[in-house]
C-alpha cells in the first residue's frame, strides 16, 4: 500500500513540474551586437521591493524601456545588503542582457566582509558603470524635536561628557556605521553606534528617545521634519528639506562628504559598444520630463543631472579609495564589538 | 472633518474602485493559501503592475490584496493542516481537527466570520486613535521588546499540546535555526558553513515550508485516505458563521490582541496570533478540549491576524516607520506615489487616506462575499484522496519558496527542512514551537544587545519603567498563577473534606 501511495505521490509531482516547466520555456537565442538589444533585459535589484533601490529603479524602468525598445525585467535578488545579487550578476555572461542596480556601498560591503564576496574579480573590477539616475542623497544626523540637542555643536559637546552620544543606524557596515565611525575618528568623545534593521526602526528610536541621535538619509520617508531636527548633512550643498542644515563641508569636516549613489552596472567584459547604448538611452531616460516629474512627485532625490559612465566612475575610484582608508577601523569596530560579547 | 469622512467612503465604493478592491480579493486569497507566498509577496509582485495606475485604485488593491491574504491562508490551516502564512499557524490547531471530523466548511466558516469583523474593528482603530497610537509604540524600546520576547516564550508550553518536553525540544530547534547567519548587533556570521547563501540566515517561510507543508504532508500522504475522517461531511459554511457570531467576547479579545501587537513595530502576525489563540484558551471553561476543534480556538488566530493589518498601517502612515516587512513594501509604494507618510498625509491628502482606510473595510466584506462563493468547494477538497492532494500542494509549496527570493537555495534549503520537518512528526515532535522560536529569536537577541548597547552593559535597563516593571509582572503572573491556583484550589477542597 505504502509503495503504491509514493509512486503515485512521485508521478503526479512529475507532471505538474513538467508542465509548469513548458509555460517557463522562451526563446533565449544572442544575436549580434549590432543588433542589441533583441530580448528582453533584466535589471537584478539586491534589495527587498519597497526600498531605496528597488523604488529607483522601478521608476526609471518605463523609460529605460522607451527608449531602448526592448521590455526590461526588474527581478529582486534580496540578502547580504546586496552581495547575493553582485554576485549571481558577476558571473552572467557579460551580453549586456543582465545588469545590476547598485549602491556604492555595495562594493565596500564587499571589502568589509571579503567571506560573503566571491567574485573573482575584485570588488572594484567586477562591475563595469553604465550610469547613475540617483545621486543626491547622502546621509544625515537628526536628533527629535523634544531632544536638548539642538545643534550639531550640541551633539558634539555631549559626545565628550562621560555619557557619550547614542546613535542608531540601520546595519552594521552601512553607510550609517561608516558615518559614525568616521565621526569618532574626526571628533573623538564616545559615539556608541546602535545598530537597527531599518530606516523607519531608527527613526523609530530617535522619536522614542531610546537614543541621542540617528543616522539616515536625509530624504527618508521616516524623517518627518515637524517632529525631527536635522544637525548636519553629509551632502555637497544643504538639503531642500532641511534648509537649516549644514553641511560638513560647511562645518570644515570635508572627509564627511558622502554621497548615496544608485546606478546601474554590466558585468565585466560587456562589449563597449552595449555600454554605450544603454549610457544613452539611460541618459535619456533621465531626462524624460515626465521621469524628472515622478522623481520630484516621488520625492526621489536624483540630484541636479544624471552621471554618464565616465562621471559615475570617477566618483566610484574616489570613493572606494577613500573608504579603503576606514576598513581597518570599521573591521576593528566590528572586532570591538565581537569582542565585547 | 464628516464630509472627508463620507467623501473617502463613497470614492471607495467608487465603480473603479470596486473592482480593484475584488482583484485583490481575488490574488489575496490566493496568494494565501499557497503555503510560503503571502501578502509581503503579493505586493511586491504588483507593485510594478500598479505603476501606471492612479494612487487611488493602486492603494485599493495593495490594501484588499493584503486584507485577505489572511483569510486565504487559514484555508490550507484548516484543510491540510499547512499554514498558508505566517499568521495561520495557530489556525491549524482547531481548525485541521474540525476538518477531520468532516466540519472543514463550518471551520473556514468561523474564520471568515471572525476575520471580517476584526478586519473591521482594526480598521476603526486606525480611524479613530492612530497619532496617539503611534506616538505611543515608538515609547517602546529595545529593553521592553526583550521581555515581550521572553514573555513570548511562555506560548511554548500552549504550542507544545501534550508533550511539553517534544515542544520544548521543537523550540530550541527553530531557536537555534534563528541564530543562522549574520549577527545584527556584531556583524558576526555564524553557523553559515562558510556559505555566503546563509549570511542572511534562514528565511521564515522556507522553515514554514519545510516543517508544516513537507514534513507533516509527506506524513499524511503515507497514511493515505481523506482528510476528512470518513469522507463525508457535516457541517455548513453558515453555520460556522453563525458559531463565531455566537461569540462576540472571542472575537473582540482577539481582535485587541492583534491591533497592539500590530501596532508594534516587528512583533508582526505570527506572534500575535499565537497569543490570541493561548488567551482564549486561558478564557475558556474547557481548555483542555483545546486542539479538537475548538470554535474560540479558530477564532482567535484568526482574529488577532486580521485585525494586525490595519493596525499595522498607524505607524506606517502616520510616522513611515513600517510594523513589518509587508507594511515596508506597502510604504514604498506610498512613495511612489509622491504621498509621504505623517501627519501631512492626513491633512492635506484625507480624502485619498480615508477612501483606503473605507477601502479595508469594503474588501474584508468583499472577501467573505467571494469566499462564500467558494468556501464549499474548497472544503470538498478533504474529500479528495490524500495521494492527489498532496502532491500538487508540494510543488506549490516549491513554487512558493522560489518565488520569494528567486533563488535556487532557497529550495534546497526548503527541501532540507522537509526532512527534518519529516523525522520530527514520524517522531511526534509538534512544529509550531519551532515557528515560534524561529521569530522569537531575533527579536530576543537583537533586542537584548541593543538595550545592553544603550545602557553600557548595564543589565538594570531591563527594570527602568513603568512599562519593563508590568511587563514582569504579566510574566509572572503567567507563570505562577497557575500554580498558586492549584494550591489554593488543593486546599479549599482539604477544608471541605475535613469539614464533611
Amino acid at each position: 500500500m505504502r509503495k503504491h501511495i509514493w509512486q503515485k505521490v512521485l508521478a503526479i509531482s512529475l507532471i505538474v513540474i513538467l508542465s509548469l516547466t513548458l509555460v517557463g520555456c522562451g526563446d533565449n537565442s544572442a544575436k549580434n551586437i549590432e543588433d542589441y538589444p533583441t530580448k528582453s533585459i533584466t535589471v537584478m535589484v539586491g534589495f527587498n521591493p519597497g526600498g531605496g533601490v528597488d523604488t529607483a529603479v522601478r521608476g526609471i524602468q518605463p523609460y529605460l524601456q522607451k527608449y531602448i525598445g526592448k521590455t526590461v525585467l526588474v527581478e529582486n535578488k534580496p540578502g547580504n545588503q546586496g552581495l547575493i545579487a553582485m554576485n549571481y550578476v558577476g558571473e552572467q555572461k557579460p551580453d549586456g542582457y543582465t545588469l545590476i542596480a547598485t549602491t556604492n556601498a555595495m562594493s565596500l560591503n564587499a571589502m568589509i566582509f571579503p567571506e560573503s564576496y566571491k567574485l573573482k574579480a575584485a570588488p572594484e573590477e567586477a562591475l563595469i558603470p553604465i550610469y547613475s539616475w540617483v545621486n543626491g542623497d547622502g546621509n544625515g544626523i537628526f536628533v527629535s524635536q523634544e531632544s536638548a540637542i539642538k545643534t550639531w555643536d550640541d551633539l558634539v559637546a555631549k559626545a565628550q561628557t562621560e555619557e557619550g552620544i547614542k546613535i542608531a543606524g540601520s546595519g552594521i557596515g552601512s553607510t550609517d556605521h561608516i558615518t559614525a565611525i568616521t565621526l569618532t575618528k574626526i571628533y573623538g568623545g564616545k559615539w556608541t553606534f546602535v545598530p537597527m534593521d531599518s530606516a523607519g526602526e531608527v527613526a523609530s528610536a530617535v522619536l522614542g528617545g531610546q537614543v541621542d541621535a540617528g543616522s539616515s538619509s536625509p530624504g527618508a520617508a521616516s524623517l518627518d521634519p515637524s517632529r525631527v531636527n536635522m544637525l548636519a548633512v553629509t551632502l555637497k550643498e544643504r538639503a531642500e528639506k532641511w534648509p537649516d542644515a549644514p553641511t560638513f563641508i560647511e562645518l570644515e569636516k570635508p572627509e564627511l562628504y558622502i554621497l548615496f549613489v544608485i546606478g546601474l552596472m554590466a558585468p565585466a567584459g560587456t562589449p563597449p559598444e552595449i555600454i554605450a547604448k544603454l549610457e544613452e538611452a539611460m541618459d535619456q531616460a533621465r531626462n524624460d520630463q515626465a521621469f524628472i516629474d515622478w522623481a520630484e512627485n516621488a520625492k526621489q532625490p536624483i540630484g541636479k543631472e544624471g552621471w554618464r559612465a565616465e562621471t559615475y566612475k570617477s566618483y566610484l575610484t574616489d570613493y572606494q579609495s577613500n573608504m579603503k582608508a576606514l576598513i581597518p577601523d570599521i573591521q576593528e569596530a566590528l572586532k570591538a564589538a565581537q569582542g565585547g560579547q | 472633518m464628516e464630509s472627508v469622512v463620507l467623501q473617502g467612503l463613497l470614492s471607495s465604493l467608487a465603480p473603479t474602485s470596486i473592482i480593484a478592491v475584488l482583484v485583490g480579493v481575488f490574488v489575496g486569497i490566493a496568494v494565501g493559501i499557497v503555503p510560503g507566498i503571502g501578502a509581503g509577496v503579493g505586493l511586491s509582485l504588483l507593485l510594478p503592475i500598479i505603476f501606471n495606475v492612479p494612487p487611488l485604485i493602486g492603494l485599493m488593491l495593495l490594501l484588499a490584496l493584503w486584507a485577505s491574504d489572511g483569510y486565504g491562508a487559514s484555508i490550507s490551516s484548516i484543510l491540510l493542516n499547512v499554514p498558508g502564512g505566517a499568521g495561520a499557524v495557530a489556525t491549524c490547531f482547531d481548525g485541521h481537527p474540525m476538518a477531520q471530523q468532516g466540519k472543514a466548511g463550518e471551520a473556514i466558516g468561523i474564520s471568515m466570520a471572525s476575520s471580517m469583523l476584526a478586519g473591521i474593528l482594526g480598521t476603526f482603530v486606525l480611524m479613530l486613535a492612530a497619532p496617539p497610537l503611534a506616538k505611543l509604540a515608538v515609547k517602546i524600546g529595545p529593553a521592553e521588546y526583550t521581555i515581550m520576547a521572553i514573555l513570548g516564550m511562555t506560548l511554548i508550553g500552549g504550542m507544545a499540546g501534550k508533550n511539553r518536553i517534544k515542544g520544548l525540544v521543537s523550540a530550541i530547534i527553530g531557536l537555534m535555526v534563528s541564530f543562522i547567519g549574520y549577527d545584527l548587533t556584531t556583524g558576526f556570521v555564524r553557523y553559515n558553513f562558510g556559505s555566503a547563501y546563509l549570511f542572511d540566515g534562514i528565511e521564515f517561510e522556507l522553515v514554514l515550508i519545510g516543517f508544516f507543508a513537507i514534513g507533516e504532508l509527506m506524513q499524511a500522504g503515507e497514511e493515505g485516505g481523506t482528510v476528512a475522517e470518513f469522507g463525508k461531511m457535516t457541517g455548513t459554511v453558515m453555520g460556522g458563521f453563525k458559531e463565531a457570531l455566537k461569540r462576540p467576547m472571542s472575537i473582540l479579545r482577539s481582535s485587541l490582541v492583534g491591533v497592539v501587537m500590530g501596532v508594534l513595530p516587528g512583533i508582526g502576525i505570527t506572534i500575535s496570533s499565537m497569543a490570541a489563540y493561548e488567551v482564549e484558551k486561558k478564557f475558556s471553561k474547557t481548555p483542555e478540549k483545546f486542539g479538537t476543534g475548538m470554535v474560540e480556538g479558530i477564532i482567535g488566530p484568526e482574529a488577532a491576524n486580521n485585525s494586525c493589518q490595519p493596525a499595522a498601517l498607524i505607524p506606517t502612515l502616520t510616522l513611515g516607520i513600517p510594523a513589518g516587512s509587508t507594511s515596508a513594501v506597502f510604504l514604498g509604494a506610498l512613495i511612489m506615489y509622491g504621498l509621504t507618510p505623517g501627519m501631512d498625509l492626513f491633512t492635506n491628502k484625507a480624502p485619498l487616506v480615508w477612501a483606503m482606510m473605507w477601502g479595508i473595510i469594503v474588501a474584508s466584506i468583499a472577501y467573505v462575499l467571494v469566499g462564500l462563493i467558494f468556501a464549499n468547494w474548497f472544503a470538498k477538497l478533504t474529500i479528495l484522496p490524500i495521494e492527489y492532494l498532496v502532491p500538487c500542494t508540494l510543488v506549490t509549496c516549491f513554487i512558493g519558496a522560489f518565488v520569494t527570493t528567486n533563488s535556487f537555495y532557497d529550495l534546497v534549503v526548503a527541501f532540507l527542512f522537509g526532512l527534518i520537518g519529516y523525522v520530527m512528526a514520524v517522531l511526534k515532535y509538534p512544529p509550531a514551537p519551532a515557528i515560534l522560536g524561529v521569530v522569537l529569536g531575533p527579536i530576543l537577541e537583537k533586542n537584548y544587545f541593543r538595550a545592553l548597547l544603550l545602557s553600557d552593559g548595564s543589565h538594570r535597563i531591563f527594570f527602568n519603567g513603568t512599562l519593563a516593571i508590568c511587563l514582569w509582572c504579566i510574566l509572572a503572573l503567567i507563570l505562577f498563577a497557575p500554580l498558586l491556583f492549584k494550591l489554593f484550589k488543593n486546599r479549599k477542597e482539604a477544608k471541605l473534606l475535613r469539614n464533611l
